[in-house]
C-alpha cells in the first residue's frame, strides 16, 4: 500500500510534558485525494501536520512521501500552512512570495504571477501583507505553499475565522487545485460541514487516536446500504412486497408513521416500480443518508456540542 | 562539468537567493536605513568629539603654548577613532538589537514555520541570516568610517608627524606618512570587523535559544560585561587578593582579541614585526574559535529544535 498512497504516517507519536498528544496515528492519504482530517479542537490535528511538516520533532513513528522517508528529499513535493498564516507584515506580497521563493531554490516572475493569479490576489499582490484582511492572508498562504510546486498540499484549518464568503473562497480554491493542478490535498478541520462538501476520503481523530479513516461514502453508508423512509397508500400490500424482495428489508417505522426500509441507493428506483406494479400508490420515498456529523458523534462518541 | 562543480555551483546559486532573501528582510524591515542613519550620527558625533579637542587645544582658555601647531589629528585619525573608541559600546548595542530581531523575531511573527516547510536544511537558513547580518553589520562600520574620515581630512587635512605607520603593512621600513596611515586605518576595520564576529556569533545563539530580541541584548551585554569586567575589574581583585587566576583568563576573553590591537596602535613603542604577527594570529584565531563555538552550538539548537 505505501508505494501507492501519497503520503502515509505510520505509528506517529507526540507526547508533551509526559502526555501523548498523538498516538500511533497511522494515515493514507491517496494520489488525487482531498482527504479531511477532522477531530475536535485539541484532538491532535495541528500536532499531527506540523510532525508531517517536519516543525516539530516526532517521538516515534514514520512520514512517507510518495514511499519516500528521507525529509529533505520528500520536502519538496510538500507545500502547506499551519493554522493562520504568518508572512511577514512589513513587506508585500509578491515580496513575501520572492522571500519564500528564494528558499526553493529561486522563482520565476512568470510563477509568481501565475501563482497569484491561481489564488486571486493579483490585485493587491503590491500592497503590504499587514494590510490584508485574514482571507487575503488565507490565499496567499496558499499561494506561498504553491512556490514549491508540490504534489501535495497540507492546510491547517484554511477555513479558521472567515466570514461563509470568505470560507466558499476558500472551499472554491481547494477544489480548483485538487482538479485543475492536480493536488493531493489533506486539510484539517473541525468543520464538519466544511468537509462533507469538500473531501472524498477522511479521518477521524479524537485524543491523539485515529478512531476511523476511509471514503466518506464507504464510512457513512457501509456496503452502500442506507435507509429509505417510505410513504404508501397501502401498507399492508407495501409490507407483503418488500418481504418478497431479498434486497430490502424492513427495519421498522418511522414516528411519523412512514415505514422504514433499508437497501441500497441503487435499488430505490427498482423499489418504486415494484410497488407501482403491485397497485400500491408511493406518495415518497425519501433515503435517509447518514450525516457526517451522525457519524462523527457515532465514533466519537462526541455530543456534538465539540464540534461545529 | 563534474558532478563536485555542479553541486558547488547549485549550493552557491540556493546561497545567493537565500542571503538576498534575508537582505531584503533587514531593509524592508527598517533595520537597513536604521541602521546607517545611526552609523552616520556615530560618524558625525565621533568627529565632533575630535573637532572639540582640537579647537579646545587651538583657540580654547586652555590654549597651550605653540598652540599654532596644536596638529595632533589628521583625518584618518577620525575614522580610527570610530572604529577604536566608540563604535562597540554604542553601535555594538544597535547591531545586537537588529541580529537578535533577524533571528529571535521571526519566533515572535511565527513566520520560521514558512521558512522551514522549504525544502533546504535548517542550517542553510542560519548561515543565510549570518551572512546576511555579517554584510549589514561591514556596511554599517564602513558608513560610521567613511562619514568620519571624509569629515576629518577636510578638517584636518592628511597624515601629520605624530601620525604612526602600520608596521603590518609597512614593516616598520616606511616613515609614517598618508599610506602608512591608510593601511593603518584598513587593518583598523579589519580587526574589529573580526572583532564583531563572534559578538554576531553569541548574539544569534542567544537569540535561538531564547527566541526573544529583548533577552538577546540583555543576555549579551551581560557576557560582554563578564568579559570585559575580566580585563576591568579583575585585575583589581587580583591585586587585592593576590589571586592570579584572572590574568591568566585575560588572553582568552573576547575582547583580548581587541585590545591586543588597542595596545599594539597606541603603544609608542611598537612590538617587533615578528611578534605583532604572531600575536594578531593568536587575536584573530581566538576570535574565531569563538565564532565557531557559537555558530556551532546555535546551530546544533536550531536544527533539532521545535518551532511552535
Amino acid at each position: 500500500m505505501s508505494d501507492e498512497t501519497a503520503l502515509q504516517t505510520v505509528g506517529l507519536t507526540k507526547s508533551y510534558d509526559g502526555k501523548e498528544v498523538v498516538r500511533d496515528l497511522s494515515l493514507e492519504i491517496l494520489p488525487g485525494d482531498i482527504y479531511g482530517f477532522l477531530g475536535p479542537n485539541g484532538a491532535g490535528k495541528t500536532t499531527t501536520i506540523r510532525m508531517v511538516l517536519g516543525l516539530i520533532r516526532k517521538d516515534a513513528g514514520t512520514v512517507r512521501i510518495f514511499g519516500s522517508d528521507r525529509p529533505h528529499e520528500s520536502r519538496r513535493a510538500l507545500g502547506g500552512i499551519v493554522e493562520t498564516p504568518a508572512l511577514y507584515p512589513y513587506l508585500t506580497g509578491r515580496d513575501n512570495l520572492k522571500v519564500l521563493g528564494a528558499y526553493s531554490g529561486g522563482v520565476d516572475d512568470k510563477v509568481i504571477d501565475k501563482t497569484l493569479e491561481t489564488v486571486r490576489m493579483t490585485k493587491r499582490a503590491d500592497e503590504l501583507v499587514k494590510t490584508y484582511s485574514l482571507g487575503m492572508k488565507q490565499r496567499m498562504g496558499i499561494a506561498q505553499a504553491l512556490m514549491t510546486d508540490p504534489k501535495i498540499m497540507i492546510l491547517d484549518e484554511p477555513t479558521n475565522g472567515l466570514d461563509p464568503a470568505g470560507m466558499r473562497e476558500v472551499r472554491e480554491l481547494i477544489r480548483e487545485l485538487n482538479t485543475e493542478h492536480k493536488l493531493t490535498v489533506f486539510v484539517s478541520s473541525h468543520l464538519l460541514g466544511e468537509v462533507s462538501q469538500l473531501c472524498n476520503r477522511v479521518g477521524i481523530i479524537q485524543n491523539g487516536e485515529l478512531v476511523a479513516q476511509g471514503p466518506v461514502q464507504e464510512l457513512l453508508s457501509p456496503e452502500g446500504a442506507m435507509e429509505v423512509k417510505l410513504e404508501v397508500d397501502d401498507v399492508e400490500t407495501a409490507t407483503f412486497v418488500v418481504e418478497k424482495l431479498e434486497w430490502a428489508s424492513s427495519v421498522g417505522q418511522a414516528p411519523t408513521g412512514e415505514m422504514l426500509l433499508r437497501l441500497t441507493e441503487d435499488r430505490c428506483a427498482e423499489l418504486n416500480q415494484q410497488l407501482v406494479e403491485s397497485g400500491v400508490g408511493v406518495r415518497a420515498l425519501i433515503p435517509q443518508r447518514m450525516t457526517l456529523e451522525d457519524f462523527f458523534i457515532e465514533v466519537t462518541g462526541s455530543t456534538g456540542e465539540q464540534i461545529e | 562539468m563534474s558532478d563536485f562543480t555542479k553541486l558547488v555551483q547549485d549550493e552557491a546559486v540556493l546561497l545567493g537567493h537565500t542571503v538576498r532573501a534575508e537582505w531584503t528582510k533587514i531593509w524592508r524591515r527598517g533595520f537597513g536605513r536604521a541602521g546607517l542613519v545611526i552609523a552616520a550620527a556615530h560618524g558625525v558625533l565621533v568627529f565632533l568629539v575630535m573637532f572639540g579637542i582640537y579647537a579646545v587645544g587651538r583657540w580654547g582658555p586652555f590654549k597651550a603654548q605653540g598652540a599654532e601647531e596644536f596638529d595632533i589629528f589628521d583625518g584618518l585619525q577620525a575614522g580610527e577613532w570610530t572604529l577604536f573608541s566608540l563604535f562597540l559600546p554604542v553601535m555594538g548595542i544597535v547591531l545586537m538589537a537588529v541580529i537578535g530581531e533577524l533571528y529571535g523575531g521571526e519566533y515572535a511573527q511565527r513566520t520560521y514555520s514558512l521558512l522551514m516547510i522549504r525544502p533546504v536544511p535548517r542550517w542553510k537558513i542560519f548561515v543565510s541570516k549570518f551572512i546576511a547580518a555579517y554584510g549589514y553589520v561591514l556596511l554599517v562600520m564602513l558608513v560610521a568610517t567613511l562619514i568620519a574620515t571624509v569629515l576629518g581630512l577636510a578638517a584636518f587635512g592628511g597624515s601629520r608627524e605624530m601620525g604612526m605607520g602600520d608596521p603590518l603593512l609597512t614593516g616598520m621600513a616606511e616613515p609614517p606618512g598618508f599610506g602608512a596611515r591608510l593601511g593603518q586605518l584598513c587593518v583598523t576595520f579589519l580587526a574589529l570587523a573580526y572583532t564583531m564576529l563572534p559578538i554576531l556569533a553569541i548574539t544569534a545563539m542567544m537569540a535561538i535559544i531564547t527566541r526573544s530580541t529583548a533577552l538577546t541584548v540583555t543576555y549579551v551585554i551581560i557576557l560582554m560585561v563578564i568579559d570585559g569586567g575580566v580585563w576591568l575589574t579583575f585585575p583589581w581583585v587580583t591585586q587585592a587578593l593576590e589571586y592570579e587566576i584572572f590574568e591568566q583568563i585575560k588572553p582568552y576573553t573576547i575582547l583580548a582579541s581587541r585590545l591586543f590591537w588597542w595596545e599594539y596602535f597606541f603603544n609608542m613603542e611598537p612590538m617587533p614585526l615578528k611578534e605583532l604577527i604572531s600575536e594578531s594570529w593568536k587575536a584573530l584565531l581566538l576570535a574565531l574559535g569563538y565564532s565557531a563555538a557559537a555558530i556551532g552550538a546555535a546551530i546544533a539548537v536550531f536544527t533539532v529544535q521545535d518551532v511552535e
